[in-house]
C-alpha cells in the first residue's frame, strides 16, 4: 500500500462511542477545573492573541515576529523591498547588546557571527532564499562583552499574498547551554568508547590476580582486620629432557593455579606474585590457624603430578615425564594496628619461603614482623648475592627499522637465573633492587657484560642497553660506562642507553649530567615504556632523548583500539616535531606493523618481529652475528 | 421593585447568559476536542503532556468563550493555544532530561488492513520526522490549508510547503524501506 492509500484509510472514520464517552469525561474535567480556577481568583490568561488570523495589515514577517516575541525568541528580518534589516529586542539581547544600542545592519550581523561560522551561515541563507525553503542553523556569536554563545535559528523566506518573495526572517534563541550539554554528551559517549574500564588485574595465563592487584587486595585486607599471607614457591623439579620451552612453563603455571584455587579456601584471594610464586591471602586467620591450611596447600601442590598435554600431532612425538613441583611456603601475619605495606609483606613472605628452603622444611612461619632495617638488609643481601654469584644472563631481541624494513637494532635484555638455572624476566627482582637502592650494581653488571658482548662482535648492528632511571643519579655510573666503552673497544655511536622507568628518575639535574655525559661519549639515549607509569613529557623537554619507546600497552591491541591509535599518532607527532625517533614494543601482528608505518613510527619490536633469544643461541645468531664461546652466553647453555 | 428583587433578577439574567454560553461551549467541545487531541497525539507520544496541553487550552477557551466564540476559527485558535502549551512543556522537558521520547520511533506495522492499523502506521511514520515537519503533516491530514497551517504554527507559508514536501518524501522512503525489509519490495 502506498502512502496516499494508508493516509486515506487512516482518515476514513468518525468517532467511536467509546471515544465520545472519553470526550465527555474530558469535558467534565475541563468544567470542574474551570469552576475551581474561577473561584480561586487569578485570571486565566493566554499567550495567544484573539485577533482574527487573516486580518489585513498583518504580513508574515509581523506575524512570525509577534509569535516569536510571545515565545521569548529573537528575530532578525530582512526586507528586500526596502533593503532593510531589523532585529528584535530579544535578538539584540542574544547578541549581547542592550535593545536599541546597536543599529542593525547586514555588516554588523555578520561581524557578530564567529568568523569560522560566517561562511556556513551565509550559505544557509542563500540556499533558503534561492530554493524558497526553510532551514535551520546553529552558529556561534561573539557578544558585545567578547564572550561566545551558541545561537540556533530557523531561517524562513517571506512571501506576499500573491506569492512574491519579499524577505527573510530568522527566529533564533540562545542555545549555549543546550549546545554545551550536547557537546558534553558527545564527549562522554566518545570517552565511554575510548576508556578501558577493565584494568589488567588478572594474569592472562593463570587467571590469578597480578602482583600489583594482589598487593591492592593485601592493603584492603589490612584495613579490614588481621590475617595471614602465604607465599608458596612451586618450582618444577628438573626433568630429564628439561628444555626451556616457555609454553610448557605457561601450561604448568596455569595447571598449578587451578590446583591452588581448589586447595585454598574459596573466599581467599590468590595471586601470581612472581614466577612460580603464588600468594594466598587468608583473612581473619592467625599464624596458628593458618599453618594447617598452608600445610595442606603445600602438600597438595607438592603431591600433584602434571601431565603435559599432547603437542600438535604434526610435531615430533616427545616422551614427556609428568612434571612435579618442589614447594616451599612462607607465612606472615598482618595486623591493622601495625600496618605494613603490602609490598613489604610480600617481601617478608618471600623471605620466609626462602628460609624454609634453606632449612629444608616445607613451611616457615614468620611470627615476628621484621623491622624495616632487617627487611632492607635481607633484600640487599639477596640482590648482592645475585650479583656476586652472577645469577644473570643476557638475551637479545631484534628491532625492525620500518623505513628500511629490516633489522638494524637489537635490545639487550637482562634475565635472572632462578635456582634451576632458568632465565626469567627480571621485573620483580629489579623492583626489589630499586626499592633497597641496590640497582647500581645490577646496572653495572649489565653494562659490563653488554659492552663485552658488543665489543667481541662485528658491531654491524645498533645495540640498546637498559639502565634504571634510579641509577642515573649516581655519578659513578657514567665513569663506569666510559671505562666499559673504552675497555671493550665499542663504537659509542652504535649504542643507545634505554632509561627504564621502573622508578622515578630521582634527580633531574643528576640525570641530566648522565645523559649529557653519555651524549658526549657519542652514545644515544632512549626513554623506555613511554606513556605509562611515571614518564612525562618533562623528560622529553629536559633530557636529550634520541628515541622514545612507546609502552606496549598502547601497541598490543592497536588495530582494534581507536583510543590507542589516537594516542600513538599524537605521540609520534610530538616526537617528530621535537626531533625524537619512536619505537613500538609488543608488536604482535602485521596489521600493527602497517599502522605503525602509517603513523611514521621508526622501529618495531615484539614477538611478531622476533622473540628475545639467549645471547649466542642459534636463533640469535640467525639475525645477528654473535661471538661464540662467550662466557656470558655460556651460562645459558649450561644453565 | 425592591433593591433585593432587582439584584435577584439580574442574577437570573446572568445565569441565563451563563447557561447559554455553557451549552454552546459544550457543543464546541464535543466536536473539536477530539480533533485537537488527535493533532497533538500525532505530534507527541507523551499522553500525559497532550492531556495537560489540551485541557489547558480548553479551560482558557471556556474562560474567554464569549470572545473565542466570535473568533472566525475557534477550532484553530484552541488548536494553536494547545500547540503552544505543548511546545513549552516539551521545551522544558528537553532542558531537564537528555532522553527525548521522540527519539524512539515505534515500529511500523507491516501492512495496515483497517482504519485503526492505518492510523498507527501514520503515527509511526510521523514519529520518524522532526517536530515541525510532523506538526505540519498532522495538520495537512486534518485538511487545513497551507495558510491556515502557517498561521497556526507561526511559520511562513513557504516553510509550510517545504515541510510538507520533505515530510511526505521521508514517509515514502520509510515505507519503501519497510517493504524492502519485509521482503516485498525490490
Amino acid at each position: 500500500m502506498n502512502l496516499e492509500g494508508i493516509l486515506a484509510l487512516a482518515a476514513a472514520d468518525g468517532p467511536t462511542p467509546m471515544e465520545r464517552a472519553r470526550t465527555r469525561r474530558a469535558l467534565r474535567r475541563v468544567e470542574q477545573e474551570y469552576v475551581r480556577r474561577m473561584a480561586e481568583g487569578p485570571e486565566i490568561t493566554s499567550d495567544i492573541e484573539l485577533h482574527a488570523p487573516f486580518a489585513g495589515g498583518m504580513d508574515e514577517a509581523a506575524r512570525i515576529a509577534r509569535a516569536a516575541q510571545l515565545a521569548k525568541l529573537g528575530t532578525v528580518a530582512w526586507d528586500s523591498r526596502q533593503g532593510e534589516l531589523t532585529w528584535s529586542a530579544e535578538m539584540s539581547m542574544i547578541f549581547g547588546y542592550a535593545p536599541g544600542l546597536a543599529r542593525p545592519s547586514l555588516t554588523r550581523l555578520f561581524a557578530l557571527i564567529h568568523p569560522d561560522d560566517r561562511a556556513m551561515v551565509r550559505q544557509r541563507i542563500r540556499t533558503a532564499w534561492h530554493e524558497k525553503t526553510v532551514t535551520q542553523v546553529t552558529y556561534r556569536v561573539i557578544r558585545a562583552d567578547a564572550t561566545t554563545g551558541y545561537v540556533h535559528c530557523y531561517i524562513e523566506v517571506l512571501a506576499e499574498k500573491n506569492g512574491r518573495l519579499y524577505g527573510i526572517i530568522a527566529t533564533g534563541q540562545d542555545v549555549t547551554e543546550l549546545e554545551l550539554a550536547r557537546q558534553e554528551r558527545d564527549r562522554l559517549a566518545r570517552r565511554c568508547q575510548s576508556v578501558r574500564m577493565d584494568l589488567l588485574d588478572r594474569d592472562p595465563v593463570t587467571g590469578l590476580l597480578t602482583r600489583a592487584r594482589f598487593a591492592d587486595e593485601i592493603d584492603r585486607a589490612q584495613r579490614a582486620g588481621t590475617g595471614t599471607l602465604l607465599v608458596v614457591a612451586a618450582r618444577p623439579l628438573p626433568r630429564r629432557n628439561g628444555d626451556g620451552d616457555p609454553r610448557d612453563d605457561d601450561q604448568l603455571a596455569a595447571a598449578t593455579a587451578e590446583v591452588l584455587k581448589k586447595l585454598a579456601r574459596p573466599a581467599d584471594a590468590c595471586g601470581l606474585v612472581g614466577r612460580h610464586e603464588y600468594g594466598v591471602l587468608m583473612q581473619y586467620t592467625t599464624i596458628d590457624t593458618a599453618i594447617p591450611i598452608a600445610e595442606e596447600i603445600i602438600d597438595g601442590l607438592g603431591g600433584s603430578r602434571f601431565m603435559a598435554a599432547p603437542k600438535s600431532t604434526a610435531g615430533p612425538v616427545r616422551r614427556t615425564a609428568p612434571a612435579r613441583l618442589r614447594v616451599h611456603g612462607g607465612l606472615v601475619r598482618y595486623d591493622h594496628h601495625t600496618p605494613t605495606g603490602s609490598i613489604d609483606l610480600l617481601i617478608d613472605a618471600e623471605a620466609a619461603w626462602r628460609r624454609a628452603k634453606r632449612n629444608q622444611e616445607p613451611l616457615h612461619a614468620l611470627r615476628q614482623t621484621p623491622s624495616a632495617e632487617e627487611r632492607q638488609e635481607t633484600c640487599r643481601a639477596r640482590v648482592r648475592a645475585a650479583v656476586a654469584r652472577n645469577q644473570f644472563t643476557l638475551f637479545v631481541q631484534p628491532m625492525r627499522d620500518l623505513k628500511l624494513n629490516r633489522i638494524t637494532r637489537h635490545e639487550i635484555l637482562l634475565r635472572i637465573l632462578d635456582d634451576a638455572g632458568n632465565a626469567v624476566p627480571p621485573s620483580t627482582f629489579l623492583d626489589l633492587a630499586e626499592r633497597v637502592d641496590e640497582i647500581l650494581p645490577v646496572d653495572k653488571w649489565v653494562i659490563d657484560h653488554a659492552m663485552r658482548l658488543i665489543g667481541r662482535g662485528p658491531q654491524t648492528s645498533h645495540y640498546q642497553i637498559n639502565v634504571s632511571g634510579r641509577s642515573l643519579a649516581d655519578p659513578r655510573l657514567l665513569d663506569h660506562v666510559r671505562q666499559a666503552v673504552r675497555h671493550n673497544g665499542v663504537k659509542p655511536e652504535g649504542v643507545t642507553f634505554e632509561i627504564t622507568e621502573t622508578a622515578l628518575i630521582g634527580n633531574l639535574t643528576q640525570a641530566r649530567r648522565f645523559t649529557d655525559g653519555v651524549q658526549e661519549l657519542g652514545c644515544q639515549l632512549a626513554l623506555d615504556d613511554f606513556g605509562a607509569g611515571y614518564n612525562s613529557y618533562t623528560y622529553l623537554k629536559y633530557l636529550p632523548i634520541d628515541l622514545v619507546k612507546i609502552d606496549g600497552d598502547f601497541i598490543h591491541n592497536l588495530p582494534k583500539s581507536p583510543a590507542d591509535q589516537a594516542i600513538v599518532r599524537s605521540l609520534v607527532q610530538v616526537c617528530r616535531d621535537l626531533g625524537i625517533r619512536t619505537a613500538a614494543e609488543y608488536v604482535q601482528d602485521d596489521a600493527t606493523v602497517t599502522l605503525l608505518g602509517q603513523y611514521g613510527v621508526d622501529f618495531a619490536q615484539g614477538f611478531h618481529i622476533g622473540e628475545p633469544k639467549p645471547v649466542g643461541s642459534a636463533a640469535a645468531k640467525s639475525t645477528e652475528v654473535q661471538p661464540s664461546g662467550d662466557p656470558v652466553a655460556g651460562r645459558v647453555a649450561t644453565g | 421593585v425592591s433593591w433585593a428583587e432587582a439584584a435577584a433578577n439580574r442574577a437570573a439574567v446572568d445565569d441565563g447568559v451563563d447557561e447559554a454560553q455553557r451549552a454552546s461551549f459544550e457543543r464546541f467541545f464535543m466536536e473539536c476536542h477530539p480533533q485537537v487531541e488527535r493533532f497533538l497525539s500525532r505530534v507527541c507520544p507523551d499522553r500525559d503532556l497532550i492531556q495537560d496541553a489540551v485541557q489547558e487550552a480548553f479551560i482558557i477557551a471556556r474562560a474567554k468563550w464569549d470572545k473565542v466564540a466570535r473568533h472566525p476559527k475557534p477550532l484553530m485558535w484552541v488548536g494553536k493555544t494547545a500547540w503552544h502549551r505543548l511546545k513549552k512543556m516539551l521545551d522544558q522537558q528537553s532542558r531537564r532530561s537528555d532522553v527525548n521520547l521522540d527519539d524512539v520511533p515505534p515500529r511500523l506495522l507491516a501492512e495496515p488492513s483497517d482504519s485503526r492499523e492505518a492510523r498507527e502506521t501514520v503515527l509511526a511514520l510521523l514519529r520518524a520526522l522532526p517536530l515541525r515537519e510532523r506538526a505540519v503533516l498532522a495538520l495537512v491530514l486534518d485538511g487545513w490549508s497551507d495558510e491556515e497551517i502557517g498561521w497556526k504554527l507561526d511559520v511562513a507559508v513557504a516553510s509550510v510547503r517545504t515541510y510538507k514536501a520533505d515530510g511526505r518524501r521521508k514517509m515514502r522512503q520509510l515505507l519503501a524501506e519497510e517493504a524492502r525489509l519485509e521482503g516485498k519490495g525490490p
